[in-house]
């Protein structure tokens, strides 16, 4: 181990990889300033901003062209030797070895760990079951006894487990993937559930389509209707009710009905009903259609500016006229 | 993290920018049709048309309420620009960019292929990225389905 430190701090490394030593140090320091163990050898440091270089670059291959790589074979049998499974326990075998060797050792397994703490930290995750947070700033890569500690196995391991917790975000929003384990089965739910999703806003546009030449799309009829009536009738916004009510739909309109019964009927085969999924609460209904008239309304009444954001979008939407617009989105869909 | 808000006590949630949007757009596209053609096109290639420029606007509109915050939607949006373009002065289409599809991931069976190709703009991402990019499709989705169910609700009672 000390070889490698001494190689490390021998072999002058380039300005670029100084740099990053430094910016590395900088931002260690910063966040072990009250760290009771600064009386570490310069060279202990010098390895582990190396290794902790290795670990945080996962997108840049230029830094692990820096670490010798038979050195790091000798540093990785000696630390395979000392893993454990507790960080307090580590803690205790630093109190407890005398040995500045093994001292050295241990320190850097527990900075191996911490390194991945911090790459951790900076890269922000979304995902709201982060069960591994123990304290506010230390997030725990366990490494499990027989698994290699080095780090390009840690940075592999830590990449693994934020796709993995990814992946349990999406179970949570695809529903019924609660039975499928394994990736490759939810990487199957997950597309047949975006295809369904596209093929639902075809048949529903083709609907649309189908309706509103017959009935003029005015915005004082859609206003007149009841809206507490049409809560009643309207069942709970379920994913296996919307299919029901797209079955309701098909007898009214003889025409381009008969395909659409067909899509209906393939989707509910699709996905049937499960009565533990409900994807909205009850009186999410009546909020939707007081959103719609609330929109509507706004329609009618006022023009209202669309924010900033939007303007771009407006002036693209105002320029380009009806029937250019109209075969845009022809081409639109033809390259979908 | 974001606090989600409720979209339903939200005025400018999600779905409510899509359904203005998409309400705007479909009243263009009915006045189009009053001003051009016969109030009724019963033939079945006008009805197609008619249904694929109700898709297309429902996608636009949908990407329109999103913003340019995610990559999917930004690729919608430049895909639309695009056309647009195309239509003012022929321009020749540039190949897009395919991302390395890591052999980590591929389980053989091209899963992460035909997910990029079913997320919009999902050739030039890393694979955490898609997965990211995959939820917040979903949920747009599922959204916009819901208000287009309410919209043919409302305008065939």
């Amino acid at each position: 181990m000390l070889r490698f430190a001494q190689s490390s701090s021998a072999s002058p490394a380039n300005h670029m990889d100084l740099s990053v030593l430094e910016r590395q140090r900088a931002q260690l320091q910063r966040l072990y300033h009250h760290h009771h163990q600064q009386s570490w050898h310069d060279q202990e440091k010098d390895c582990f901003d190396l290794l902790s270089v290795v670990s945080n670059s996962n997108d840049s291959s230029r830094t692990q062209a820096v670490v010798p790589k038979p050195d790091h074979q000798q540093c990785n049998s000696s630390l395979a030797n000392r893993e454990a499974n507790n960080v307090k326990k580590r803690k205790a075998e630093f109190d407890v070895e005398e040995d500045g060797k093994e001292k050295g050792v241990v320190a850097e397994e527990e900075k191996s760990e911490i390194t991945m703490k911090t790459e951790r930290e900076n890269s922000s995750n979304t995902c709201s079951k982060v069960s591994e947070v123990q304290k506010p700033d230390y997030i725990h890569v366990r490494a499990r006894r027989g698994q290699a500690t080095d780090s390009h196995s840690l940075a592999e391991r830590a990449r693994r487990e934020k796709i993995s917790k990814k992946m349990k975000c999406l179970q949570d929003l695809v529903p019924g993937c609660y039975k499928v384990t394994g990736k490759a089965g939810m990487l199957d739910e997950i597309i047949n559930y975006v295809q369904s999703l596209q093929k639902q806003v075809e048949f529903l546009s083709m609907k649309l389509a189908a309706v509103n030449p017959r009935l003029d799309f005015s915005i004082d009829n859609i206003f007149a209707k009841e809206i507490p009536a049409y809560i009643a009738s309207l069942p709970a916004a379920q994913f296996e009710a919307a299919n029901s009510t797209c079955l309701q739909y098909n007898p009214m309109q003889p025409g381009p009905s008969n395909c659409g019964v067909d899509i209906a009927m393939d989707r509910s085969q699709m996905l049937p009903p499960r009565p533990g999924t409900s994807s909205l609460p009850i009186p999410e209904a009546f909020l939707d259609s007081s959103c719609i008239s609330i929109s509507l309304c706004t329609l009618s009444r006022t023009n209202s500016p669309p924010p900033p954001a939007f303007k771009m979008a407006r002036t693209i939407i105002i320029l380009s006229n009806i029937a250019a617009a109209a075969a845009e989105a022809f081409f639109f869909v033809d390259n979908l | 993290m974001k606090i989600a808000k409720n979209p339903h006590t939200n005025p400018t949630s999600i779905k409510t920018r899509f359904a203005l949007r998409f309400l705007r757009a479909i009243d263009k596209l009915n006045n189009n049709n009053n001003i051009i053609s016969t109030p009724s096109p019963l033939n079945s290639a006008d009805r197609r048309r008619r249904c694929r420029a109700i898709r297309a606007a429902a996608y636009a509109s949908m990407a329109f309420a999103v913003g340019p915050n995610k990559a999917w939607s930004r690729a919608v949006l430049r895909k639309i620009r695009n056309r647009t373009k195309e239509m003012i002065k022929p321009r020749t289409r540039r190949g897009a960019v395919r991302g390395t599809i890591n052999p980590r991931n591929e389980l053989g069976l091209g899963q992460e292929k035909e997910l990029r190709e079913l997320v919009p703009g999902g050739e030039a991402m890393d694979f955490r990225r898609l997965l990211n990019e995959t939820g917040h499709y979903i949920q747009c989705l599922r959204a916009q389905v819901q208000v287009m169910r309410k919209i043919l609700h409302y305008s065939s009672t």
